[in-house]
Order: C-alpha cells, then structure tokens, then sequence
C-alpha cells in the first residue's frame, strides 16, 4: 500500500462520540488520528451562509459539496436515494464537528425503562446494558458537554451528581405554560441543555439569538469542535477533507487499513491497531457495506445481517396556535422546557411513548414565521404602523409544541447502497427505505390529542396540527449493539462481533430510539466505550511486555 | 470570546445596521439597471408603500429588488405605481411583502435580496434577527422592555 500512515487509533467522523473517544484516549498518550470527510467550519462564515441563504433549513449555515455530500431538509432526495414507502427527513452533517454544529443542544438523559421495553411492554428490543451501567457515564457526558440544568429536576433519569452548571432560565413564553399546566397532568420542566447558562471551558454563556439550529453565533452551545481541539492539543492528528471509502481486512478477521480519498481524488491508507467508526448512523453502514469482498459478501461486521437495518428517528408531531396573551418568542434558545413525564406507562405496549418539546421559536419550524406572517399581512394590504402592529400582535403569540416518538426497530427500515447512483468516490449512495409504522401513528395521533388538550387549558385559538411527521434530525440504529452475534453488530463494549479491532460509536448502537434527544446518550456510550477501549489496549501492552 | 459578547450587547446589531443605512442613504448612487426606473425611484416608490423613511433601504437592496422586477417585464407597472401608489394593488402589497420579508420573486423562483435588513425585524421590539445575539444571558425570562 503506497501513502500510507500508520497510527495506534483511527476514528473516521469528528462528531460527538469521535472527539470524545479522540479526546480521551490522546490524553492516555495514545496516538489518534481522526479522520474527517468535510472540511472544517468558520463560524462567522456559517452565520454569514445561513443569513444569505433564502431557505432557512438546519444545513443552511453549511456548503454542500461533491466530496463531502449530506442530506439536507428541503431536499431529501438530493443526498438519500428514498426507497419508501414513507421520506426519511432527518439529515446528517459532513463537516469537522459534525452534526453537532446544528443540534439543539438539548441533552436529556434516556429513563431506565427505555433500556428494557421488550421485558416491560413487549415491544421493541432490550439494550444489552442497563440504565445503572450508563449512568456514571451520563454524569461524565454532562461534565464534558457542559450541560445547564435544574439538579431537582431527574425528568425519571435518576440522578447521582448535580449538573454541572445552573439552569438556563425558563422563557417568558414557558412560564404561560408553567402557570396554566400547573393543575394539569401536564409537568412543564426546565430542560438540560449544553449551552453555557454561565461563561464556561473557555466559551461564552449564550446570549440568545435563537439560532441554536443551525448555528450557535458565538459556541454557547457545545459543539464536538471543543473536543476535537482539546484531543489535538493532547497529541490527536486531524486529517479533514478526507474521505473514508473502504476497510480492508487481514487474515485474522481483523481491520487492516482503512482507504481514504482526498478531496484531489488523490488516494491514501492508514493503518492501525484499532478502527472506530464514528460518522453517524447513515455513513457507518455505507462504509461497512461498501467494503464488501468476497471473503465478506455481505460488506463488513455483517454476518447478523444486521448492518444498515433497523433504521429509526423519533418522528415529530407539530402543533402550533396563538396564545391568549403575548408571549414573545423568536428570543431565547429555541426550546428552553419540555414535558417529559409522558414518556412512560403502559401505554407503551401499545403506541409510542413521546416527550413534548415546548418551542421558543413560534411558527419558525412549521409555517417559516416571521417571514411567513410578514407576507401574509403585507399581501393583506396592510401598510405602515398598521402593518407593524399586525405583525407585532401575531408573532408575539405564537406558540408550538413538538412530541417526539419513541420508533421501534424495524428490520425493514435499512440503509443500503444504490448501486446505479455514486458519489464522486465512485462510493454508493445511501438508500432508505423507511416506514412509519402504526406504532407510532398511534402515538403521533395521542400527541395531537394532548396537544389540544394543552392548547386548550392555555385557552390559546387557532390551533394547528401537521397531518405528516416531522424528522427530528435523531438517526438511529443501523448497526445495534446486542449480546447475540447473531442479531446484532456490536456487543454491549461496542466492539464488532466480527472484528475484534473494529468499533462502533454513536446512535447507530442504540437497539431502540428512546423517549430522550439521543446526543447525551451518544456521549455517554462513547465515554463507556472509552474506558473499555484504553483497558483493552493497556492489556494489549502488558502482555506484550511480558512475551 | 468574552469581548465579542460584550461588543454584541453594548452595541446591537440593530444599531450597527441603522448605522450602516443611515451612511448609505447619504450617498446614493444614481445608478440605473432598469431602463426607465432607477434605483432612486426604487427607494422612493418602497417609502411610498411601506410608510417608511427612504433611508430604510439600502440601494444595493433596492439595486437587487428592481433588478427582479426588471427580469419580470414590470418596469412600466413600477412607473405607474410610483406616479399613483394606489394604482396596482396586488404589485403594491407584493413590493411591500418582499421589503418586509427580505425576499422578492423572479422568474426563476423567489430570491433573497436582504436578510437582517428586512422590514419585519423592526416591526416589533421583541423581534431580533436570528443568529445574532440578542440581550444577555436569560433575558428571554422577561417580557421584551416596553
């Protein structure tokens, strides 16, 4: 192999679970090389995409190009070729930091019951780790994420250790909520961010310009470029522009080299003891798929079969309405509460579970207000002060909600290759095919039901559902983790049932999506994994000292 | 880091904007690309229909809005509605739409002419426009300041 590097670790993706794992194990003095497709982001210049861009999507902030191609919003067969039946609307960043650039920020922990819905519902799959082997974890993920939030508030995610900083204040708009929710089943809490509610790790605290998605102005919110700095300042090498095309394996079932491509299209290899895949529960597959051979027809770590399978979201139900009184939204981070104590009961066994997401953001999400209400009073025939005091009205009442559903795993939800439709790699394209199942209609339908339900002990009008799920940007599954080797890709360390040198991090691994955002679970498993993984390679030497 | 917060909130973005418009409007520039319509005009017939101060619309703004217009074969309507606001209707509430919005129509679909100095981000107090910082930490727990 020509050009090719050698290094102890490679992790290809510099998301969340990427630079975490990066971080951690460079400060052991081992040596890591991260590998990134995309290039990396100047912040002002991403303000500056998102602020000329005409349609205002979480990808807006970031260039799309050839080499490093992601999905984006409004156009979602551009990236994905979509199988069907039903469109797969969450997308993926390709750019150093990954998806976190455009995340929410929200940094909820799973409840315990999310781990064993198969034992406690019948439904779903159970984890092959409980909620109790997790949490020390969570605590160290909030410390590294820097997570605000209110200590007296565990939202059913028992908790051993306070957050690390002091809640971001509860918007104006939720305090409606709070005030008019309080002789209801319906619990408004504070909900765990990772944005600075105080100048923290060298960042800012926010300063609420509503832009959380798709970008942060000022790094108030976490973002994996934070880690990605602090593991090349231990000693981590960053590669960007760099894309992973293919793993090679030798005789002993063990990865061998991965193969990249430059953005020049020229070609390099490097080799290592230990493989980590860490770019996001579409490229993981994509890869392990696409490096197929014949010893491996199946592509890679797939003798389960399981590769690309089981793909799920949390699909949103939206509802919006006009509050009674002001509320002033558009300020603020876009959702500050939520109410999580619908995430669990009987129900389960029958519809998904949902947490609902209270917007700060009005009708941003689903009518693309202010813009949207500026139109429609202008195109009205409104003008001048008339016109202002219309706009000022509306927009200062508008309210929305976003549930969230928990998605089964689904066998036939997959992520696999379009070999008629590459990228410039010559690499297939992902293709989906996704359902949304009854499961979760059901649930969908039980949201716009309480939704109402809410709606009207606000006494707020004009009251709005979607009629078709949202994405929620949560991609999930497609390489599970399990005990059996047989039905799953990684075991409960995250390491390949068919590769002893191959790991897999991020939401890929979770056997089931949950009733929490997942990126803190994210965090936490690739911490897990981490302590698992520089063990393993503290035995390695051992035992070589001793031979 | 700290200093950009402090220069975000000591000065506003609204305030940066407001000075940079009130120093372009001193110097406007007599171009023309439209046959029959300057961007002068432009400006004009936009104060005459949003009820707002000229020095409003920066002329490159108003530049990139006639040029959509220019592309749609409307200029004779332009010089009509500038000669009797009250003439075109549906045009009037349409240029009116596009200054608040930021966004105007072409042939090929709509287009983004201006993004923090659309109209709509100064209807309302509360209002900031996105990605830019707004008040210090927490201030969205308060009501906007009357």
């Amino acid at each position: 192999m020509e050009n090719t590097v050698t290094t102890d670790v490679v992790i290809i993706g510099s998301g969340v679970s990427g630079a975490l794992l990066a971080h951690r194990l460079a400060k052991q003095g081992i040596k890591v090389l991260i590998l990134e497709a995309g290039k990396s982001v100047e912040r002002a210049q991403a303000v500056n995409t998102f602020e000329n861009a005409l349609i205002k999507v979480p990808e807006s902030a970031y260039t799309q190009a050839p080499q490093a191609m992601f999905p984006r919003t409004d156009e979602p067969h551009q990236w994905y070729v979509q199988a069907g039946p039903d469109i797969f609307k969450s997308t993926y960043l390709k750019v150093m930091g990954g998806t976190t650039w455009h995340w929410l920020g929200t940094a909820i922990r799973l409840i315990p019951s999310d781990f064993n819905t198969q034992t406690l519902f019948g439904q779903g799959i159970d984890w092959p780790i409980n909620y109790s082997d997790l949490e020390p974890y969570y605590i160290e993920a909030e410390n590294e994420l820097g997570v605000s939030g209110h200590s007296m508030h565990d939202q059913g995610s028992p908790r051993q250790s306070p957050y690390p900083l002091p809640a971001i204040a509860q918007s104006y708009c939720d305090q409606t909520f709070i005030k008019e929710l309080a002789q209801t089943p319906y619990e408004v809490t504070p909900t765990p961010q990772a944005r600075n509610s105080v100048a923290h790790d060298n960042r800012p605290a926010c300063c609420g310009s509503s832009s959380c998605i798709p970008v942060c102005p000022i790094q108030a919110k976490y973002d994996a470029t934070v880690h990605i700095k602090k593991a090349q300042a231990a000693g981590a090498a960053l590669m960007t522009e760099s894309t992973a095309v293919q793993l090679l394996v030798g005789k002993d079932q063990k990865i061998e080299a991965v193969r990249y491509k430059r953005w020049d299209q020229s070609e390099g290899f490097i080799k290592a003891k230990q493989f980590i895949l860490a770019c996001h529960a579409i490229e993981i597959p994509r890869l392990l798929l696409a490096s197929k051979t014949s010893t491996y027809p199946q592509g890679l770590s797939n003798r389960s079969d399981q590769v690309g399978r089981n793909l799920m979201d949390h699909p949103v139900q939206l509802s919006w309405a006009l509050s009674r009184a002001p509320v002033y939204p558009y300020r603020g981070p876009q959702s500050t509460s939520g109410i999580e104590n619908m995430r669990d009961g009987g129900f389960r066994r029958n519809r998904a579970a949902f947490r609902i997401e209270i917007g700060n953001d009005g009708w941003g999400w689903p009518t693309g207000a202010p813009t949207s209400t500026a139109q429609q009073f202008a195109r009205a025939g409104l003008r001048g002060k008339v016109l202002d005091q219309a706009i000022a009205n509306q927009a200062s009442r508008h309210i929305r909600l976003a549930s969230l559903m928990e998605q089964l795993p689904d066998p036939e939800n997959r992520v696999s290759l379009d070999l008629k439709e590459l990228d410039i790699y010559g690499v297939p394209r992902p293709k989906l095919h996704y359902r949304v199942d009854d499961y979760v209609q059901k649930g969908l339908n039980a949201a716009q039901t309480v939704h109402t339900e809410i709606f009207g002990h606000i006494r707020a009008t004009e009251i709005q559902h979607k009629q078709q799920y949202e994405g929620a940007g949560h991609i999930i599954g497609t390489t599970r983790m399990g005990h059996n080797e047989k039905s799953s890709v990684v075991d409960a360390n995250l390491v390949s049932h068919d590769h002893t040198n191959l790991m897999i991090v991020g939401s890929s691994v979770f056997p089931t999506g949950g009733t929490a955002n997942p990126t803190l679970t994210i965090a936490a498993l690739s911490l897990r994994a981490s302590d698992f993984l520089i063990r393993q390679l503290r035995l390695e030497t051992a035992v070589k000292r001793v031979q | 880091m700290n200093d950009h917060i402090k220069s975000n909130h000591s000065i506003s973005r609204r305030q940066i904007i407001s000075a940079a418009i009130a120093a372009s409007a001193l110097s406007v520039p007599a171009w023309s690309v439209a046959r029959g319509f300057s961007v002068n005009e432009m400006i004009l017939l936009s104060a005459k229909l949003t009820q707002k101060s000229p020095s409003l619309f920066l002329p490159v703004d108003a530049q990139k809005m006639l040029e959509t217009y220019a592309q749609r074969g409307l200029i004779h309507r332009l010089q009509a509605l500038l000669a009797n606001p009250e003439s075109d209707l549906e045009l009037g509430n349409e240029i009116v739409a596009s200054w608040y919005s930021g966004i105007a129509q072409t042939l090929q679909g709509s287009e983004l002419i201006t993004y923090n100095n659309a109209l709509m981000w100064r209807a309302a107090p509360f209002l900031h426009t996105s990605a830019n910082c707004g008040d210090p930490t927490n201030y969205w727990a308060l009501p906007p300041p009357t």
